[in-house]
């Protein structure tokens, strides 16, 4: 077999977990595992619906005027932007830190193999969210125009594709922050800095999508035009899928497959210089002992808990999420001030600026869970606290401290711009930081006790605690159930006093709260003390 | 100070790790816990250290049990496995000072005995870097120091020599001795016999998770090394 195809085959086994899965784990952990794979494809199952449809409602404007032609942009701009992020995110992990390098290294592997193999990886990680939301663009548009069998073959091969370009790019972009970083002392807040953002550059390319198929249909033509411009490939995807020319499929392939190929060529040759740049720690050995501060256990746990979170990338990027969003929601909330009461009218129920404001603050502080990955990353390290005379209760407060301090100073914050923007009452102003608190707590808390049900202490790189658990996924599940839950509530009920509602919703929110703080406490404890 | 009764730990495919062991460990004492790999070592440090629930039996710590009273023996004890995964992300000086605020230490306190041990450990000029930079032996010596600034009554170790210059294992050797001086106790697994047989007043020899010898080290391996001893009892049991 060739080596590139062992080490794909070896790395497949080890970060799927399939022997796990197979022969080492009890009948509970496959019921466990079990779960979380049926999770994993009902939430794919949800997205493919939602974008599926959102494509079809874009379709009944475009094929008014014609433009048909914008799905397949829409989705292949999609599906590159998503790869093209994910490609900056994880690139360092895949193939600048790995673990495994010094074992890789020693064995006779071509430097080549090793990366291939490590691309790979990194290419099958991003493809299923790149496929999953550019794939329904297509489909919609080969519904609308009936196109036939090769139509649906052409748009996977490009899809798969696809990936190459962004791929490469998003790995450079990856080395030179690396690069960048690797000199400085602060390594991982130029990675969060930088990486966050890419992330708004994503988020408002993502905005510009929408305003594209939705808004300024009027000038799509110039827009088509003026993407193909910036981003050559665009054309030959639209000639290939809406011409069915095999001869810029031909092109296409030959660009990126060249390109990928390039990159793979000249990052060979420094592939090694450049691992051991990076996986060097900055030491300056020089310290000299001064006074110590004396700190309480809590202020000591919180301490730690600060001290780890905001040294990790990973943890930081996918946890942060939610408070970013926050402060871009204060601003889209500015900008689009005064078609607020034109968007409000959409409701099925009248609902104020208020509401709204304590919804979408709700909703941003619901994705902010720095607690639900927080067991998992202790890791092999969870010997220290076992060990310490420390309660259980003790460290889940320490964590759920962590998840107050990223979530509510954000919180405050865009509360108080937006009351002063929209003139809020105090009483609004109160509901609106009351709910966020509480609902920061409730996250926090629920994300303690799924991680302590759905606990993985065995991993190689953070990652897998933080993005490839079920506790994560099932955190970020029950965040979206807790915003849409009242939003069923109010469209069902139909109040006639919305502040009567919101009242009504912080009290169901605070009750929650207090169970959930007793669950873990008692259950939640015995669990810690299992693990 | 350790006093292991009856414990029995089964695994949940059945392996039974540790069977019926008992034996004691007294103010003073350094007891060294030899077996070959597999033979439950591990387990049942990691028992008396709170770390596993085991089946049977009964752990206590100074009187107290590790079951019902776990908190009042973690205080008393310091624990560090064989190889200590500590927080990569703090440097060596955030992870002590850490330490030192759990257990409640004076700042007077922690500030003379983080010097006291990371000059003799020789690790005073990188205590500002980050764990991760550490090589596996200064890990090792940090985790150590972490154990010896909060003054346990008992120090759980799991192979504490390995990954340590020989310059280190000898100062970790006088630590040892200071602390079992002063009225403390020591119990750690060790496959390097030479250093059980020098160091340790007291031993036990674990096989398939039960005790085959165990008592003062002179009587246990009478006019034999202790090399030759334990081949002949793992030979012969």
């Amino acid at each position: 077999m060739n080596n590139t195809v062992l080490l794909i085959r070896v790395q497949l086994i080890n970060s799927l977990g399939i022997n796990k899965l197979l022969k080492g784990s009890t009948s509970k952990e496959k019921v466990k595992s079990g779960l979380f794979v049926g999770l994993m494809f009902f939430v794919a199952v949800m997205v493919f619906i939602q974008m599926s449809a959102y494509a079809w409602i874009i379709s009944d404007f475009l094929e008014k005027y014609k433009a048909m032609d914008v799905l397949i942009i829409a989705g292949t701009a999609l599906s590159l932007l998503v790869c093209l992020f994910m490609s900056i995110y994880k690139a360092s992990g895949y193939l600048f830190t790995f673990k495994d390098f010094d074992l890789l290294m020693s064995l006779p592997l071509s430097v080549r193999a090793i990366l291939a193999a490590k691309l790979f990886m990194l290419a099958v990680s991003n493809m299923g969210l790149s496929v999953l939301l550019g794939f329904p663009y297509f489909m919609v548009y080969g519904i609308r125009t009936s196109a036939g069998a090769i139509f649906y073959f052409l748009a996977v091969i490009l899809l798969i594709l696809s990936s190459l370009l962004p791929l490469t790019i998003g790995s450079l972009i990856s080395l030179g922050l690396g690069k960048v970083s690797g000199k400085s002392k602060r390594t991982n807040l130029i990675m969060i800095v930088g990486s966050f953002l890419f992330l708004l550059l994503f988020m408002l390319g993502m905005l510009s999508i929408n305003s594209l198929t939705a808004a300024n249909l009027k000038d799509i033509a110039e827009s088509i035009e003026s993407l193909k411009m910036v981003y050559y490939p665009f054309g030959l995807i639209t000639r290939t899928l809406a011409g069915l020319s095999l001869t810029a499929l031909l092109l296409f392939c030959g660009i990126s497959i060249a390109v990928f190929a390039v990159f793979v060529l000249l990052f060979s040759r420094s592939f090694k210089a450049t691992n051991t740049k990076m996986q060097e720690k900055y030491k300056a050995s020089d310290f000299k002992m001064t006074e110590l501060r004396v700190q309480s256990i809590p202020r000591a746990l919180l301490k730690k808990e600060l001290s780890h979170y905001f040294s990790s990338y990973v943890y930081v990027l996918n946890t942060g999420f939610g408070a970013v969003m926050m402060l871009l929601a204060v601003v889209m909330f500015i900008i689009n001030r005064e078609k607020l009461p034109q968007m409000l009218s959409v409701f099925p129920v009248k609902i104020s600026e208020a509401f709204l404001v304590t919804l979408t603050m709700a909703a941003c502080v619901s994705l902010t869970c720095t607690t639900a990955p927080s067991i998992s990353l202790e890791g092999r390290k969870l010997w220290i606290i076992r060990t310490l005379p420390l309660t259980a209760q003790d460290i889940f407060k320490g964590k759920i401290c962590l998840n107050l301090v990223v979530a509510v100073p954000v919180l405050l914050l865009s509360v108080t711009v937006l009351a002063a923007v929209f003139r809020l009452s105090v009483w609004e102003y109160l509901l609106s930081v009351g709910l966020g608190c509480a609902y920061s707590i409730f996250i926090a808390v629920t994300g303690l006790i799924i991680n302590l049900h759905f606990p993985k202490l065995e991993w190689t790189t953070q990652t897998a605690a933080v993005k490839q658990s079920a506790s994560v996924m099932l955190a970020i599940f029950t965040g979206f159930l807790s915003v849409i839950l009242p939003i069923v509530m109010l469209v069902l009920l139909k109040p006639s006093d919305i502040v009567v509602f919101q009242l009504l919703w912080l009290a169901v929110t605070v009750i929650v709260d207090f169970g959930a703080y007793r669950y873990l406490s008692g259950t939640g404890a015995a669990l810690f003390r299992t693990l | 100070m350790l006093k292991i009764d009856k414990l029995s730990k089964t695994y949940k495919n059945g392996k039974k790790a540790v069977d019926n062991l008992s034996f004691e460990v007294a103010p003073g004492d350094i007891f060294g816990f030899i077996g070959h790999n597999g033979a439950g070592k591990t387990t049942t440090i990691k028992c008396a250290a709170g770390l596993l629930e085991f089946t049977e039996g009964e752990i206590y710590i100074d009187g107290n049990s590790i079951k019902t009273r776990d908190m009042e023996c973690k205080r008393l004890i310091a624990y560090i496995p064989d190889n200590p995964d500590l927080y990569e992300n703090l440097t060596g000086i955030q992870y002590l000072n850490f330490i030192s605020d759990i257990f409640g230490i004076s700042k007077s306190e922690r500030e003379n005995s983080i010097k006291k041990y990371a000059q003799a450990f020789e690790i005073t000029s990188s205590l500002g870097d980050i764990i991760g930079a550490y090589s596996h032996g200064m890990k090792q010596k940090l985790a150590l120091i972490s154990a010896f600034i909060h003054k346990p009554r008992l120090l759980i170790l799991d192979e504490p020599f390995v990954g340590l210059d020989p310059k280190a294992s000898h100062i970790l050797k006088g630590f040892m001795r200071e602390l079992c001086d002063n009225g403390g106790a020591i119990f750690f697994s060790t496959h390097v016999l030479e250093v059980a047989e020098k160091l340790c007043n007291k031993i036990g020899i674990i096989k398939d998770g039960k005790l085959i010898a165990c008592g003062r080290t002179d009587e246990v391996k009478g006019d034999s090394s202790l090399e030759e001893l334990f081949l002949e009892l793992i030979e012969n049991e």
